[in-house]
């Protein structure tokens, strides 16, 4: 659950794993970080056809579990369904997940992982 | 409809007795559910904004792309790799479920949003994000008669005279990242601390039958 407050206090990036165009417009919008050499840690990954599974999930864990200083993680709703698993079972407190629709997959409520919460929620 | 819900999932119609002793039960349940309901469309309205604020965005970068003669993509082949965050996220409530996200912009920004106030949490930021060879006082002083030369604004990464279009983009996004992300983090985590209530009163409902 919760980890401990004071790692918490310093979680104060958001970060996102998504395709250029998102990326390009949430850096435009100044959420884009790069920590100091020689780590130079980045807070988003640029996803395309030929990205492969194994990087995107190593971003969402980098982001998710390695990192301490991530508050808010945005990505791609169809980015998330290529590690679909491991955003359902994702239930820490810290950093929030959250998925955004990208330019060519609008936002979809089939695979939205709130409403297909309220739907088991009501039994169905 | 909701009452019908409730029976129907919670308590089993053969519990007779047990029925009237999850009156109570019943009644803290529709409450629940009607606050959960609520929130679920607070989050659909969300979730549309968002939706509507990020296509816009999406359409904005795609005409800048397309109203530059040079082929040029703006994208990831331009960001700076030195960037430092303009927009961050400050939590209360850090170790509760209860905890509220907002994103605060760093007032250095000059992108969007042009007010101006003393920058206190940025300025080690700024150092490092400067080029060095101006330094901090002469910048403050120019940012009012001129226009900054030294801006750590995003944009500056594609050039110095980008096209509205793209300018556009980034009024879109920001607006997305100020408002309605964080809005949507902090619905869904109600929503998800309702569930888990939902499902304490239920089960709690169904041991006392």
């Amino acid at each position: 659950m919760a980890a401990p407050t004071a790692s918490n206090k310093d979680r104060q990036f958001l970060a996102v794993i998504g395709d250029e165009d998102s990326v390009t417009g949430l850096l435009l919008a100044g959420i884009g970080h790069v920590t100091q050499p020689p780590d130079s840690q980045k807070n988003f990954l640029v996803v395309d056809q030929k990205t492969e599974t194994a990087a995107i999930e190593a971003a969402f864990d980098n982001f998710t579990e390695e990192r301490k200083d991530i508050a808010i993680v945005l990505i791609n709703q169809h980015v998330a369904e290529r590690i679909r698993h491991r955003v359902d079972t994702y239930t820490a407190a810290f950093p929030a997940l959250l998925e955004i629709p990208s330019k060519d997959h609008p936002y979809d409520p089939e695979k939205d992982s709130v409403l297909r919460r309220v739907r088991r929620l009501f039994g169905e | 409809m909701m009452t019908e819900i409730v029976n129907n999932q919670s308590i089993p119609i053969s519990a007779g007795k047990a029925f009237q002793d999850g009156d109570e039960t019943a009644r803290t349940l529709d409450e629940l559910l009607i606050r959960y309901l609520n929130l679920l469309d607070q989050y659909q309205a969300v979730q549309a904004e968002l939706a509507q604020q990020l296509s816009s965005g999406y359409l904005s970068l795609a005409q800048a792309n397309s109203s530059t003669q040079h082929n040029i993509r703006y994208g990831q082949d331009y960001y700076d790799a030195r960037m430092q965050a303009l927009r961050t996220v400050s939590v209360k409530n850090e170790a509760q479920e209860t905890s509220k996200f907002k994103v605060i912009k760093s007032s250095e920004y000059s992108g969007v949003d042009v007010r101006k106030s003393e920058p206190e949490k940025t300025r080690s930021s700024l150092e490092l994000a400067g080029d060095g060879n101006e330094s901090r006082e002469e910048k403050e002083k120019e940012t009012e008669s001129r226009p900054k030369t030294k801006s750590n604004d995003p944009l500056r990464w594609f050039g110095i005279l980008v096209p509205p279009a793209l300018r556009a983009a980034q009024g879109h996004f920001a607006r997305a990242v100020d408002a309605s992300v964080p809005e949507m983090v902090n619905i869904i985590r109600e929503i998800e601390s309702l569930e888990t209530e939902i499902q304490s009163v239920r089960k709690a409902a169904k041991t006392t039958s």
